[in-house]
């Protein structure tokens, strides 16, 4: 089936998801190992990068109102320019989940349960990805939007809880490891705007096609604070964030706050939530993947694509060796294909097509 | 259309019986609640043949019954001689029936002499840990920590473990301590703004009491006089009652190896420094004459201000303290009203002799720290980075090893609030 | 020598009888009776769909009656009616299906007639005052003589006189003169006369007439007005629904008196014809919804409908999940105010519980007290539902996950106690949750059942005693029994009899993840739970609507407004009257005249 009825607030939540689980598995601790103290200057930076990026996109979006990047795609160069782009985003989703999907169990199974195989880890994750898909796309989304705002509650209270600990002064100095690292090298640190990607796939599913623009503007405003926030209570109230690479961010934060005194151990009742909107995560990869496959290959149903793409996505989660070498792949994909596919390939093709759209349309007066 | 239900049968057989093998694998890690020992209090020695000596402090379970057992009988204290933390309770779990689990682990001791060789392995392996707690308390005692442990009887509790939670959290309102925990611990010894400090602890025994004169401190006389009740270091109050821990005083590390230690009255003044005093009483000689000293309770007005300047390369560090005063002692003639506390002339009286008083022995404290311990365990330098750009100048620079050169200057500002039922 | 001898004959003929019986005689058969397949007649009709290879059973032409009887009418011989009644009530066999013929004066003339009614459903009294009575005894209106024409206008031109008449119309006459009878029908299919007999009415076959007059005198016994068992509130009418339909729409007509509340009646079963009532007030419903509901009781293929419980299950729209997506009510104030929503009732004969479409998850939460209470007590009192329905689903299944996965989050206190407590128990802390909630539920079950007189005390005994004794005999820990009477309480504050039915269930699946995999069991159970909800859809309306920030979403969440603000009627059921309030319903606080 179609989705073709995503409101506002659920298209927000479905960009917002990307970033929340990122958050609470690497990103502050990679951006500010790279970046040292001036972290939260190089965060804000790329924040005002993104923001004028997105501001672009919509613009370059205007003209196609309620087609995606695939349907731009095959305006500018037919059926093979489609292909090519449907087929690398298919590949970009399922890669990108998998690892992330790997990380994120082992990480688990580091924490809660030293001697399960990662595999059953894994297939819990799986099992519930093959159910929520049989069901349709439109309560996941819904369910999307229940789990992003237990998740936003729960970031919210662990950045407050750390704010006693917070020294200011260790934002200082100002120049972490350098200007040229901060600003220049820093721009790598783009990959923590992930969620552009379901920007470029989100205009068909919307319900009220205006509304693109406030999604659009909205979610990245949304992100860049949160990304701000957390980079932030990461580095202020942690002397040794800039040398040590603790295991996951959210968890430090949560196990060295001031709850520690009254409630043992709190990250294990957070570890409900982050599971909760992973699974959520993972859902919505899914979901897109078949929508995408959808539209390059023309099927009518989807329902046949669940388990092969989740059985896929499965087994690309098992290659890597163990923990490490999966954050090193994870990394050096998103340094050197999502930087460029996201902020360079995707927006030319839609400035090319917006050049043979005017180009075609010279003739009328209300191009 | 027969076969697809057909299928459809086989498949749901299949699946179930997957489902059941998957969820009765037993290879997921259920620990059952009563098949796991929890660890109280860890201590950390030098052993005598091997480089460490580990003990574990262990609390049976009474039955919910009983009322109180005897305290003595729920203690348990083990020691073994080992190479590290992890073999040491390696071969705990062989000893003890059931499962070694340190999630509920309130204290860490770690002698004196392992202290002065170094504790970054044992910090690091302790953080690194998953069932660890970084909310446990750091003692560095100066008995054996064998011996704390097993001196550790709790009087009013049941619980060991609330015992360590309660008795260590008295520093809010004496002052003679600090609540420092594993993670302040290691944030404090990674940090380059500071060097961390631990609860000095000993066990308190008649052999310890006659000590009392012999203090380490070379203050002077005026601070061992007056505040003689306050100078004592962990071990050394003359409290007469059978050998029990107690916790009073720190102690100064510079990187991970303890150089020094503080009394109780250093403590407070640490606390006011840096910042973190909730509240505590101390004595201020008296100048009006009618009893040698006042006791007055001392509390934050607004946070201590400090600053830092770099003159000739030298840091020059300057501390703008706030305090509010009250005062609690009273005698017959203070309470007269033509000679109070609190007429406009005396009052200015005590606030001076407070300033003075405090300023001299701060500044006392602060070189102490300085030329003595080199340890800059206030945290003057966060305010001493924002000269610097980026990080390698700072790293340059080094500031925990330019401490050793900084001059002070201390200025203390206090307010009479008010005493108590006697105006 | 003599007797030897008749010994030995005696044991000879025993033994022959007893070879004989083994190799000659049949096993005695003790009673086996096992139903063999209808080799009778198969009364097949048209919907019915049989599959082509039945096994042994042989259609034909001669063993199928084709029982179509939708076309047969009434005829004009009286002979002919009798025997095709006869034959169709079975009154050979049928002891209570009564044939009166008497003889019928009208206009002077006498004609043969005869009455078919049920003894038990009909008012004697009223059959013989004022049916038989004014047909057969002679009185003015029936002695009235004569032919003649009744004129109607008459017109005189010239001499000529023309004169319009009403011919003589017989069959006008007896039902319009001769019947004081409140509802009369002229019936002309036999099927219908059936279905009238059924319900209570008695047919009145008349000589030479091809008509049948369908009279109404129901005077069967019935329960008076009474308190709803099941709904008890402490705030407002108590006053329940009966079994009977007639009843129950009089219930409704007097809550809502606007002559816009249509009741529409349809007939459900094949055999039972059961006759239901659909609802709804004309101008403010959505009339997709009503034609909706209308279809989908129109199609039922079933043969029998007896409650409003069969009903729901038939026309829900999944069954995947046992959430209940129909509300039922015993009350008539909780009915009546969701019709003033825009909502549709459904109303079976012989059932004191009313249906109405659709329902949402938050109507389940509901009690039917929330509107007469001030709105902070409502208020209050739901966010507890709602509490209390979280930890009758969850509670097990986390204590489960986190004793055996999670064991820092417990304060050491609490911990020592649960180890202390569960010194002396041999089981793992799986089966014991398993065996208490197993027993819990056992305790409910067989409380229904229990006579009354002792009903109570067995719920008390089983409880407390029970579970101390259990205690005491170290088979499970206090602890245990806390959670396990927690959450049973908890299942009880749910309003709804069929959603605490669904946690109840759920709540075996929360335990058994919770124990495979902690946190992550749970969280999966969670995820697939919400989604399960939210891709179910009631008549239409989305189960769970998340989105809270939707416009026009008023209503369908769980905050109650104050009664002089609820100005706007429930977005999701898309009525024609999106109003309830002025902007201003207080009108005499807040005048600016």
């Amino acid at each position: 089936m179609n989705i073709n009825k995503v409101s506002t607030i659920e298209a927000i939540a479905l960009i917002l998801i990307l970033t929340i689980n990122r958050l609470s598995i690497s990103l502050p601790q990679d951006i500010i190992l790279s970046c040292g103290s001036s972290s939260i200057l190089n965060v804000i930076y790329i924040s005002i990068i993104a923001i004028i990026f997105t501001i672009i996109i919509v613009k370059l979006f205007k003209r196609f109102a309620g087609s995606d990047i695939v349907d731009v795609s095959s305006f500018l160069g037919g059926k093979v320019l489609r292909n090519i782009v449907g087929i690398f985003l298919i590949l970009y989703i399922i890669s990108i989940s998998s690892l992330l999907l790997r990380y994120f169990s082992e990480t688990l199974k580091v924490l809660y349960y030293f001697d399960t195989p990662v595999i059953y880890i894994l297939l819990f994750f799986i099992g519930v990805c093959i159910i929520s898909n049989i069901f349709g796309g439109h309560s996941i989304i819904k369910t999307n939007l229940i789990v992003c705002i237990i998740m936003l509650i729960g970031l919210i209270i662990s950045f407050l809880s750390v704010t006693p600990n917070m020294t200011i002064q260790r934002a200082l100095p100002i120049l972490g490891y350098g200007a040229d690292k901060t600003f220049f090298y820093g721009l790598t640190n783009l990959i923590a705007f992930n969620g552009l990607l379901i920007l470029y796939l989100v205009p068909p599913m919307l319900s009220n096609k205006e509304d693109f623009k406030k999604v659009a503007i909205i979610s990245i405003i949304i992100t860049a604070i949160l990304i701000v926030f957390a980079v932030g209570s990461v580095l202020l109230a942690f002397s040794f964030s800039t040398e040590i690479d603790k295991i996951s961010s959210l968890y430090m934060l949560l196990s060295n706050n001031v709850f520690g005194k009254y409630l043992q151990h709190p990250e294990s009742l957070f570890s409900f939530t982050w599971v909760l909107s992973f699974m959520s995560y993972i859902n919505i990869a899914c979901m897109l993947c078949i929508q995408l496959v959808k539209k390059v290959t023309n099927v009518k149903n989807g329902k046949p694509l669940i388990i092969p793409i989740s059985l896929i996505i499965f087994a690309l989660a098992l290659l890597p060796k163990n923990l490490v070498y999966a954050h090193q792949i994870e990394y050096s994909l998103y340094t050197f294909v999502s930087i460029p596919l996201l902020f360079i390939i995707l927006p030319a093709i839609l400035i090319f097509a917006n050049r043979k759209y005017k180009k075609i349309h010279r003739n009328n007066y209300d191009v | 259309m027969k076969i697809l239900t057909h299928f459809r049968k086989i498949a749901i057989i299949f699946l179930s019986i997957f489902i059941v093998l998957f969820a009765l694998s037993g290879a997921y890690n259920t620990q059952n609640i009563d098949r796991l020992a929890y660890v109280i209090a860890l201590g950390l020695d030098v052993g005598e043949n091997e480089p460490l000596k580990l003990s574990i402090q262990l609390s049976r379970p009474g039955s919910t019954k009983s009322s109180s057992d005897q305290s003595s009988d729920n203690n348990i204290v083990n020691s073994v001689e080992c190479s590290s933390i992890e073999s040491g309770l390696n071969l705990f779990d062989s000893y003890i029936s059931r499962k070694i689990n340190l999630s509920h682990c309130k204290v860490v001791v770690i002698s004196e002499e392992l202290a002065s060789k170094g504790v970054s392995d044992y910090a690091y392996t302790l953080l690194n840990s998953v069932e660890m707690s970084p909310h446990a308390n750091v003692i560095i005692s100066k008995s054996p920590s064998e011996k704390f442990l097993n001196s550790s009887q709790p009087i009013l509790e049941s619980l060991a473990s609330n015992y360590y939670e309660i008795a260590l959290s008295s520093s809010e309102y004496t002052g003679l301590t600090q609540n420092v925990t594993l993670i302040k611990f290691f944030s404090d010894y990674v940090d380059t703004f500071r060097n961390p400090v631990a609860i000095l602890g000993a066990v308190n025994s008649k052999d310890t009491n006659s000590l009392s004169n012999s203090t380490t401190n070379a203050s002077t006389d005026m601070a061992s006089d007056i505040n003689k009740d306050s100078s004592y270091v962990a071990g050394q109050t003359p409290i007469s009652s059978k050998d029990n821990i107690e916790n009073m005083g720190l102690a100064v590390f510079n990187g991970d190896k303890l150089v020094g230690e503080l009394n109780g009255l250093e403590s407070i003044f640490h606390l006011i420094v840096s910042n973190q005093l909730k509240s505590c009483n101390i004595s201020i000689p008296n100048p009006l004459g009618d009893s040698d000293s006042i006791d007055v309770n001392l509390s934050l007005k607004s946070s201590t201000k400090n600053n830092v300047q770099f003159v000739n390369g030298s840091p020059y560090i300057t501390s703008n303290i706030q305090l509010n005063i009250k005062i609690l002692s009273a005698t017959e003639q203070s309470s007269k009203s033509d000679s109070d506390y609190f007429s406009d002339e005396n009052m200015k009286q005590i606030e001076e002799a407070c300033n003075k008083y405090l300023s001299e022995n701060i500044t006392n404290y602060l070189y102490k720290t300085s030329k003595e311990y080199h340890s800059d365990i206030d945290g003057f330098g966060k305010h001493a980075v924002k000269y610097f750009l980026t990080m390698q100048e700072w790293n340059d620079y080094n500031w925990l090893d330019n401490y050793k050169n900084s001059t002070f200057n201390v200025t203390v500002d206090s307010t009479l609030k008010s005493g108590y039922t006697f105006l | 020598m003599k007797e030897n001898k008749k010994i030995l004959k005696d044991m000879l003929s025993s033994s022959k009888q007893y070879l004989h019986k083994i190799f000659y005689e049949d096993e005695t058969n003790s009673y086996d009776f096992t139903l063999p397949d209808t080799t009778n007649a198969i009364v097949a009709d048209k919907s019915t769909n049989y599959s082509a290879d039945n096994g042994t059973l042989n259609l034909d032409n001669e063993t199928l009656q084709s029982a179509d009887t939708s076309n047969d009418k009434v005829f004009q011989s009286l002979d002919v009616n009798l025997e095709y009644m006869k034959t169709r009530f079975n009154t050979l066999i049928n002891s209570d299906i009564k044939i009166r013929e008497f003889t019928l004066n009208a206009r002077n003339k006498q004609y043969n007639a005869f009455l078919v009614y049920i003894d038990g459903m009909i008012s004697q009294d009223i059959m013989n005052n004022y049916i038989l009575k004014p047909l057969m005894l002679k009185n003015s209106a029936n002695s009235y003589e004569g032919n003649q024409n009744r004129i109607v206008a008459e017109a005189k031109t010239n001499n000529i006189t023309v004169r319009k008449v009403k011919k003589f119309n017989i069959i006008e006459y007896i039902s319009n003169c001769l019947l004081p009878q409140n509802t009369v029908e002229n019936r002309t299919k036999f099927d219908d006369i059936v279905a009238d007999i059924n319900s209570g009415s008695c047919a009145l076959f008349i000589d030479t007439l091809d008509i049948c007059f369908s009279i109404e005198v129901k005077g069967f016994e019935r329960r008076g007005l009474t308190s709803p068992n099941n709904e008890i509130i402490v705030r407002g009418p108590q006053v329940g629904f009966t079994e009977n339909l007639r009843t129950n729409t009089s219930l409704l007509r007097r809550y809502i008196n606007n002559e816009n509340l249509i009741i529409e009646s349809i007939n459900v079963g094949k055999l039972s014809k059961t006759s239901c009532a659909i609802c709804y007030l004309k101008n403010v419903a959505n009339t997709d919804l009503v034609s909706e509901v209308r279809y989908r009781l129109n199609n039922l293929g079933v043969d029998y409908l007896i409650s409003s419980g069969q009903l729901e299950q038939l026309i829900q729209d999944s069954d995947l999940c046992s959430l209940p997506q129909m509300v039922s009510t015993e009350r008539p104030d909780r009915a009546a105010n969701l019709l003033y929503q825009g909502r549709v009732c459904i109303i079976v004969n012989g059932s004191p519980y009313v249906l109405i479409a659709p329902g949402i998850l938050s109507d389940f939460l509901e009690s039917p007290e929330d509107l007469n209470l001030k709105h902070q007590y409502s208020n209050f009192a739901r966010v507890l539902r709602i509490v209390s329905a979280v930890i009758a689903l969850l509670l097990p299944g986390v204590y489960i996950a986190i004793t055996n996965f999670h064991q820092e989050l417990i304060p050491t206190e609490l911990l020592y106690a649960i180890i202390s407590s569960r010194e002396f128990v041999p089981f793992p802390i799986l089966f014991e949750i398993l065996v208490m909630e197993f027993s819990f539920e056992l305790i409910r079950e067989a409380s229904l059942r229990v006579p009354s007189p002792i009903g109570p005390t067995i719920g008390i005994v089983g409880a407390l005693i029970l579970g101390q004794a259990a205690v005491e005999a170290n088979i499970v820990s206090p602890i245990l029994i806390i959670i396990v009477a927690l959450t049973g309480i908890c299942s009880f504050a749910v309003p709804d009899f069929s959603l605490s039915f669904h946690f109840r269930i759920m709540r075996f699946i929360y335990i058994l993840l919770g124990a495979m995999a902690g946190f992550l069991g749970i969280a999966a159970g969670v995820c697939v739970h919400l989604i399960v909800i939210c891709n179910m859809k009631s008549f239409g309306i989305y189960y769970l609507e998340t989105n809270l920030f939707k416009k026009n979403n008023v209503g369908n969440g769980i905050i109650l407004h104050p009664a002089f603000d609820r100005e706007d009627r429930s977005g999701f059921l898309k009525t024609k009257r999106p109003k309830i309030q002025d902007e201003i319903s207080m009108k005499w606080k807040y005048n600016k005249n």
